[in-house]
């Protein structure tokens, strides 16, 4: 269920951090992220932005993660 | 017992340190070998273990983070732990390699591969970091939660090994008296457990010695929604294994089961509850150092200067740093030739081993330490961890141009020769993106074209600036390496939105913590891949020359011949000591030029005028660049051949150069070579592929001839037109 209240990850600024939530869609780039560690209810932490404000560094589950804000995009949090 | 080899295969998360325990288990004597059919590296060595009867052989397996595979290497891993690949045996005891530091993801693939049913032993590696990081874990509560025996190491600073390795002996020992334990299974939904089973069961065929492997797999063959998965593509059960998984799939979706987010979900849920009672934090609220170094090396301005200030050390560095060697093969492979030619007899062999094998190789060989040097520090900054920062600092831009951030380093590396470029493509996931980087690599402007632009720029460039402070000379050369990027990231965006449209892979990446680089296993992994260039491209190289050697011989004109020796023999009636050395040495330079003006490589150079003289290029310059497909430096000395000056000639020769400006056109009586010319040659070695090693290593790299005749095709029509632009451009502007 898609609440209104969720925002897509990549709205985060640094140094905030939220709970996923969902995903927007289904496919391989989800289910890798959820591999790595990225399912419902994880915290995560915006670490930084890259020189050109993309890709994004992500602190979850004690380690550092890129991706790029398309595939961020896709991943539904709420703000903590 | 039995007197079988017994084998331990290493696996983990990419940069949890597996690379370093294997060193240590094997005391870095190893073979690397690619697994049949496809570039994906197979390390095999043995344990290292003093007064050990048996040998124990140790495969390092590439680093993977599921069992859901979505690469070439995940699919290795994949099919060797579930006995799928006949090439290599299944393991007897897995060695899983964990980052202490991050257990939660580490333990993902671990768990995975336990309920796989293969004994294991877990490693705790960095366990030093993850003390400092006030990380401490419970093995003993680790090992009774998951059935595997645990120890920890900080394998670069050697701890733990010891133990280790006593740990898999024991293991390896006690296995048929003490079985594996088998890890709880995952708790899934009871509809989903049926189904499950269902699919299981048509996967027993298949998983003949591995039937305790099918539950997982099952459970993943339902999950994985692209259904990529190497078990739809076997010809038994494939069918039969779609039909299945789609019935079963809306089967689930009306039971509200979210088949392709549930074993996901349900294993963290799993990982989180062995974690709650075995990992215990102190959270420490200083930033460790690899943060604040990150806040330097990732940040939007220092990060971006420190990025190029590295190269610019790297670059500098190989030009003067390889400078001494390369001119010390250079002569040495000269003193080669010359003792050869002097024990063998004079002829036709002679000439074969020296002029076709000896210097042919002997061209590529010259770049060895340029190219060992690279592998140096792309392994060096591999090591330390900065690579990952470069493609996260890089990627918005390698984005643009439908490439990533890892792309970044071949095609830099490929400025100084594109061989150690091409090899370093190998980090790039995504095929599509591996093969529009190494198609563009050797675009990038090696410093093999470095005696060409000298040669032209220092004969045709006239020596005036631009407003009084850019020299001509600089500007040309400042504008040949701007073309060679411009048009490199511009073919690349071409081949991603056309030929290799592909799907679109997400560039999804972790940043592992920095690491003091160890030195000896730097050394050894610049080695390993220079050995493999050697060996690899070596066979191709070689071939190629004893052919270009011989279409710069044959055929053979009797009649030049016979007048050789005949002045050969006047001279030496007429003249004694000096002058007769000097005469024949003369003589030589203009039999030599005549020689290879009939052979066939001369013919076909004449051949091409027509083709060639759109771009005012003469039957000479064609002669040059038939020669110069060996190695593009080659056109030098072949120009000098040309012109009866000798080949040991230089860039620099004040002969050649005062030759090429006296050449004049036979029709109109004008100086053959302008600017013009000069430039428009200089365009033509920046776009075309003349370099037979790239050829050879593409070959190897994607294990068809058909990409680097591709390569060799578009890069000598891009040439083609480049020069026609410039030079009937630059005509109709009146130069």
């Amino acid at each position: 269920m898609i609440n209104t209240q969720y925002i897509a990850l990549s709205e985060l600024k640094v140094n905030e951090s939220g709970i996923i939530r969902d995903y927007r869609s289904k496919g391989p780039v989800p289910y890798r992220l959820r591999e790595l560690g990225l399912v419902r209810g994880t915290r995560v932490l915006v670490k930084r932005f890259a020189p050109f404000e993309d890709p994004i560094e992500l602190a979850v589950r004690g380690y550092s993660l890129s991706l790029r804000k398309e595939d961020a995009a896709h991943i539904l949090v709420s703000r903590l | 017992m039995s007197t079988r080899q017994l084998k331990i295969a290493l696996l983990g998360n990419p940069n949890s340190g597996k690379t370093s325990i294997f060193n240590a288990l094997t005391g870095l004597r190893y073979t690397t070998a690619n697994y049949p059919g496809v570039t994906v590296e197979k390390k095999t060595g043995y344990l290292a273990v003093e007064g050990a009867k048996e040998k124990i052989a140790v495969l390092d397996l590439p680093g993977t983070y599921s069992l859901v595979p979505r690469s070439l290497d995940e699919e290795i891993v994949h099919d060797i732990l579930l006995g799928f690949r006949l090439d290599t045996e299944t393991p007897d005891l897995l060695v899983i390699v964990m980052d202490a530091t991050n257990l939660e993801r580490n333990l993902y693939l671990a768990i995975q591969v336990l309920e796989t049913g293969l004994p294991a032993i877990f490693v705790l590696n960095m366990w030093d970091l993850a003390k400092s990081n006030g990380i401490t874990i419970d093995l003993k509560k680790l090992e009774s939660w998951t059935g595997a025996a645990c120890v920890a190491t900080a394998a670069s600073k050697n701890q733990g090994i010891r133990e280790l390795k006593h740990l898999i002996n024991k293991r390896l020992k006690d296995l048929s008296t003490t079985p594996h334990k088998p890890i709880p299974a995952l708790q899934i939904p009871a509809v989903l457990e049926q189904e499950v089973s269902e699919v299981g069961k048509l996967l027993e065929p298949v998983l003949t010695n591995r039937k305790e492997a099918a539950r997982g797999e099952a459970l993943r063959l339902i999950g994985d929604i692209g259904m990529s998965s190497p078990f739809y593509r076997v010809e038994t059960v494939s069918a039969k294994l779609r039909k299945q998984v789609v019935e079963c799939r809306k089967r689930l979706d009306a039971a509200g089961i979210e088949w392709d987010v549930v074993e996901n979900e349900c294993r963290y849920r799993q990982i989180e509850t062995i974690c709650r009672d075995v990992v215990h934090f102190q959270t420490s609220e200083k930033f460790t150092v690899s943060e604040r170094m990150d806040q330097i090396l990732t940040h939007r301005v220092w990060g971006l200067l420190f990025f190029m200030a590295i190269m610019g050390v790297i670059f500098q560095s190989i030009f003067t740093w390889a400078e001494f060697p390369m001119k010390a093969l250079e002569s040495a492979i000269k003193n080669l030739g010359s003792f050869t030619g002097g024990i063998l007899p004079a002829g036709q062999l002679n000439s074969l081993v020296v002029d076709g094998m000896i210097a042919g190789v002997g061209n590529v060989v010259v770049f060895l330490p340029q190219i060992f040097l690279l592998f140096f520090f792309i392994a060096l900054l591999e090591d330390f961890g900065y690579m990952a920062r470069a493609a996260f600092v890089l990627d918005r831009i390698m984005k643009k141009v439908g490439l990533n951030g890892k792309a970044f380093l071949p095609l830099l590396s490929s400025f100084a020769c594109a061989v150690p470029g091409v090899m370093a493509t190998r980090t790039i996931e995504n095929r599509s993106d591996r093969l529009a980087t190494i198609l563009v690599a050797p675009l990038m402007s090696c410093s093999a074209r470095l005696p060409v632009y000298a040669l032209m720029i220092g004969a045709f460039i006239p020596a005036g600036r631009f407003y009084g402070v850019f020299s001509y000379k600089a500007v040309t050369l400042f504008s040949l390496y701007f073309l060679s990027l411009l048009t490199g990231l511009g073919m690349a965006a071409l081949f991603r939105r056309t030929l290799l449209k592909g799907n679109q892979t997400p560039f999804i990446f972790e940043l592992p913590p920095y690491r003091l680089p160890n030195i000896k296993s730097v050394l050894r992994t610049m080695w390993d891949r220079g050995k493999e260039f050697i060996y690899r491209a070596g066979t191709i190289i070689f071939f190629i020359s004893v052919i270009l050697w011989f279409l710069a011989s044959y055929p053979k004109d009797p009649a030049v011949e016979k007048n050789y020796q005949a002045q050969r023999q006047q001279l030496s009636v007429t003249l004694t000591g000096d002058a007769l050395k000097t005469e024949l040495a003369n003589l030589e330079r203009t039999v030599s030029g005549d020689r290879l003006k009939i052979s066939f490589a001369g013919r076909l150079g004449q051949a091409i005028e027509p083709v060639i003289e759109p771009l005012g290029f003469n039957w000479k310059i064609g002669i040059g660049l038939i020669a110069s497909f060996a190695a593009r430096e080659v056109l030098v000395s072949t120009l000098a051949i040309v012109y009866n000056i000798g080949q040991d000639a230089d860039e620099k020769n004040v002969d050649l150069i005062s030759a090429l400006q006296a050449e004049k056109d036979p029709v109109t009586g004008k100086p053959a070579y302008s600017p013009l010319v000069a430039i428009s040659l200089m365009v033509f070695f920046v776009l075309a592929c003349q370099c037979m090693s790239t050829l050879a290593i593409v070959r190897r790299e994607t294990n068809t001839w058909g990409w680097p005749l591709f390569m060799f095709t578009y890069m000598t029509i891009l040439a083609w037109v480049g020069s026609f632009l410039v030079y009937q451009g630059g005509r109709l502007l009146g130069f």
